[in-house]
């Protein structure tokens, strides 16, 4: 089974899911419907694994065909669904061009011993904290919930710039079919961890391909443990193979080890490059659980074992700091052979790549490896000490108040919130903060922007997992959209008239903070906004209506508290429920008024 | 007209606006036809909302009293809640949907139809179904969520509101017709015309925390609009300006034309059944010169259909 369909293929669905799964997270417009939106997502391992565990049902089942694709056929997930992944081989591809037409050297990967060590400790962490209920880790690594941060948190603040430009060109021309969009995010601390993986993610793809994937993402070093066993893997054909190492030059996992013969296939991503490259059909797909018969390898171009037993030298002389080892190779490359044994001059080709041999120094990729380690603990540990001297200070930079509105007399008590409040359908704060690994698609999806990326009201470990900031905006009483794209069942499918009596928070009153009361005028702005009537406007003094609440009714929608003129502590918000209530919804009582048909006046 | 321009005039808009209204209001730099009008307040009874305004308008004489042939106009409804017809908390659909037709008959250039919301602005116009009926009838009808939307006024004969943001197309075009829906209001008692042009400006929290009463009277100091048409076909009569359910609802049938921004909202609020002096900016739109809520001392034409 060898054709170069397969690598057309892989880049057209890569491409279709790579647009769609971006789209997710950029569309305001709510053009795509719940359906459209979960067919996307069905098939992203873990929010669909998640799922599974939250919802069960035929509906949840993506992750099994992931593992059964896997099984089959390696890590195709890996190239053509997983929207990280593509996004990585779109910076390995800006890297040929750098590496062609600006370094004017040829794309080059070199294949690397795997990071067994670090993969699997991370998968077995990974797993371990999700199996004593943490997804912290499934937060911080899960490739679709990464795709997800560095596209709503950053990508879509840039796509709705542009859209408002757009906005701002056609308006002057009097047409107002593009309308202004804004974020509405108060702070930008929550974008901290997007721009460190966009980094991470970035660099490690520009330089080592798909380094990332095969040390880092627990989804690939599982799937990889999966992709060994595959039904469909490559080989390499010794008897076709003339070691013109293109392949393993071209392998993004840099997985094709040539010295051995052997392809990695735990690492193998499934983007078929290599079959692409190979001009003797030296490396092959093939079925190895049912095998079709084929004649007898042949005899290798040129035996490697007399290269390996020097290089193996050439290394060992690295190591104790002597240079015969090198110059070894260095006259072994002078008699025209590369260091992968194949004599290119032989074949009347020239060297493409002479320089200077330089062994890879073990001991220095160690010490990289501790260094990493150790910058990683120290940024964990330094993030956790700032975020809670932020925390401390977070009520009060809220920047949109200071733009907003000026206030006669600034009001004088705290707000005292206790929880944060979490999406209508997840329940209690427990079974959202244990199922949300914060990919941000409900952020997106919100038509309202009220669903913002937390920061640390969550607690560290629940960071960027969104929450209702109604200083933001609020929540809107008829829809449920976030309910219908979650697309790990944190926050679970919600039924209009449901939602209407889910409490997810509840009011409160603070009224030595009303203008009412402390200015003696007219304003309403809480009970006007109110959905249930959970507050009204009841008789006060010289004529005036002061606001008052019952808490039974209230939903914890947030109108309330977004409206309220007050600064800079408002006289009415929403503390958050840690388990989410039924809230009584408002008393019908008839009507008792008939309109008089005559002119009153 | 292009967004530069605005920028230019938003400039000089203050003093314009302000040395306008010191040589005897509006009214005296646009509307050349109006001293001739027969009626200052028609009222319509017992039909529907679009009927009775076919029957109202054409006792005042017509659209094209009120709007000259190339002119643009705003048309500007309450489209404040995402909640359907029925409830009544956002003006008749068809109501609008005819107001644009007659416009356009009279030969309007461009009818823009928008409002700042209170709920999340899309849903809002999709459910109330204005935004249906007016684009069906002719419309354009335009986005207000965004402050880039407005443009810096002044209000000089302001109280408390001095300076606000404005939507550039009420900047923009030559007529300004107020299509409220008279329901009750938590804060203000009720809600009509001049209440409803606050949908024309940038920051609502400004009103609720500086005297909102005095706010909603200033802004008229310095726009009213040319024609109010005060849709009472459906009122909420309670629980208002939202609504909870639709038995806070009546079928009032009724309807309120008038050029005086304070008289259409003291009819309205005989109607509701509120003496006008008990709503504070209706008492102060008096006070302040905007109109006259003194019904006795108008020219009234009462009809049914």
């Amino acid at each position: 089974m060898r054709s170069r369909i397969l690598k057309y293929s892989r880049v057209a669905v890569s491409l279709f899911f790579l647009t769609a799964t971006g789209f997710l997270f950029l569309d305001f417009t709510e053009s795509l419907s719940a359906g459209l939106v979960n067919g996307v997502t069905w098939i992203q391992f873990v929010p669909s694994l998640l799922k599974f565990l939250n919802v069960l049902g035929l509906l949840t089942l993506g992750f099994l065909a992931v593992l059964v694709a896997t099984l089959l056929f390696g890590r195709v997930y890996c190239s053509t669904v997983c929207p990280l992944g593509i996004l990585q081989d779109v910076f390995s591809r800006l890297s040929r061009f750098y590496t062609v037409r600006i370094r004017r050297r040829r794309p080059r990967y070199r294949p690397s011993a795997p990071q067994n060590l670090l993969r699997y400790s991370l998968l077995g962490i990974t797993t371990a904290a999700f199996l004593f209920g943490s997804v912290f880790l499934l937060n911080l690594l899960d490739p679709f919930s990464v795709f997800g941060k560095i596209f709503a948190g950053l990508v879509r603040p840039v796509w709705y710039a542009g859209n408002n430009l757009l906005a701002d060109v056609f308006s002057s021309f009097g047409n107002y079919r593009f309308y202004h969009v804004e974020t509405r995010q108060m702070t930008l601390l929550p974008l901290v961890f997007p721009v460190f993986m966009l980094g991470l993610v970035g660099v490690l793809a520009f330089r080592r391909g798909r380094l990332y994937c095969n040390t880092v993402c627990p989804v690939g070093s599982l799937l990889g443990l999966v992709s060994k066993y595959a039904m469909f893997r490559i080989e390499i054909d010794q008897s076709l193979c003339n070691r013109c190492a293109e392949c393993s030059l071209n392998c993004k996992a840099e997985c094709i080890d040539l010295k051995s013969n052997e392809i990695d296939f735990t690492r193998c991503v499934g983007c078929f490059n290599c079959l692409n490259v190979c001009s003797r059909q030296g490396i092959d797909y093939r079925n190895k659980w049912f095998p079709s018969s084929r004649k007898p390898a042949g005899p290798a171009v040129l035996g490697p074992c007399e290269l390996d037993q020097i290089r193996d030298e050439a290394n060992e002389s690295a190591r104790t700091d002597a240079p015969s080892g090198t110059q070894k190779m260095n006259a072994f490359r002078d008699q025209g052979f590369d260091r992968r044994g194949f004599n290119r001059q032989s074949f009347g080709l020239q060297d493409p790549e002479r320089r200077n041999f330089t062994p890879q120094d073990p001991t220095r990729q160690d010490s990289e490896r501790r260094d990493f380690l150790f910058r990683l603990t120290a940024y964990f540990i330094g993030f956790s000490a700032a975020s809670r001297a932020l925390k401390s200070s977070a009520q009060t930079t809220d920047r949109r108040d200071e733009l907003d509105v000026v206030v006669t007399r600034p009001s004088t008590i705290p707000e005292k919130k206790n929880f944060p409040v979490s999406p209508p359908g997840s329940r209690s704060l427990e079974h959202f903060m244990g199922s949300c690994t914060a990919c941000q698609l409900c952020v997106s999806a919100c038509p309202t922007h009220v669903l913002q990326p937390s920061f640390l009201e969550y607690g560290f470990t629940g960071m960027m997992q969104p929450r209702l900031d109604f200083h933001a905006s609020f929540c809107n009483f008829d829809c449920v959209r976030c309910t219908e794209v979650c697309p790990t069942g944190a926050i679970l499918p919600l039924a209009v008239e449901e939602k209407h009596v889910t409490q997810i928070g509840v009011v409160r009153l603070e009224l030595d903070n009303c203008v009412v009361q402390t200015e003696n005028t007219a304003c309403g702005a809480c009970a006007e906004h109110c959905p249930t009537q959970a507050v009204r406007m009841v008789p006060y003094q010289d004529g005036l209506t002061i606001p008052e609440i019952a808490v039974e009714h209230c939903v914890g929608c947030g109108a309330c508290e977004y409206i309220c003129p007050t600064r800079p502590y408002r006289a009415i918000y929403i503390d958050g429920n840690e388990i989410h209530a039924q809230a009584i919804p408002p008393v019908i009582e008839k009507l008792d008024f008939t309109p008089d048909d005559d002119f009153p006046f | 007209m292009k967004r530069r321009d605005f920028l230019l005039k938003s400039v000089g808009a203050g003093v314009f606006l302000g040395s306008s209204a010191a040589f005897g209001g509006w009214k005296s730099v646009l509307g050349a036809d109006r001293a001739a009008l027969p009626y200052d307040l028609v009222a319509v009874r017992g039909g529907s909302a679009v009927g009775m305004f076919d029957k109202g308008i054409a006792a005042l004489g017509g659209m094209k009293k009120f709007v000259s042939k190339g002119q643009t106009v705003v048309v500007k409804p309450n489209i404040g809640w995402d909640r359907p017809p029925e409830m009544g908390s956002n003006t008749n659909p068809q109501l609008v949907g005819r107001i644009v037709e007659h416009c356009l008959e009279a030969g309007a250039s461009r009818v823009y139809v928008f409002d700042h919301t209170c709920d999340e602005w899309r849903a809002c116009y999709r459910n109330s179904g204005i935004e249906k009926a007016a684009s069906d009838a002719g419309a354009r009808v335009v986005p207000a969520n965004s402050e880039r939307y407005y443009q810096d006024v002044g209000i000089p004969k302001g109280r408390r509101l001095t300076a606000t943001k404005e939507h550039e197309l009420i900047l923009e075009s030559d007529v300004l017709i107020n299509v409220p829906v008279l329901k009750h209001h938590g804060g203000s008692s009720i809600t009509v015309a001049m209440k409803n042009l606050m949908g024309n400006v940038w920051d609502r929290r400004f009103y609720h925390a500086n005297n909102l009463h005095q706010c909603i009277t200033d802004y008229t100091t310095y726009r009213t609009p040319d024609l109010n048409v005060v849709d009472a076909y459906r009122v909420m009569m309670r629980n208002g300006p939202r609504g909870v359910s639709v038995e806070d609802v009546v079928t009032m049938e009724a309807q309120v034309i008038s050029t005086d921004i304070v008289a259409a909202d003291a009819a309205s609020s005989l109607l509701f059944g509120l003496q006008p002096a008990e709503v504070g900016h209706i008492r102060m739109g008096e006070e302040m010169g905007v109109g006259t809520m003194q019904l006795d001392n108008l020219n009234i034409s009462r009809l049914r259909m």
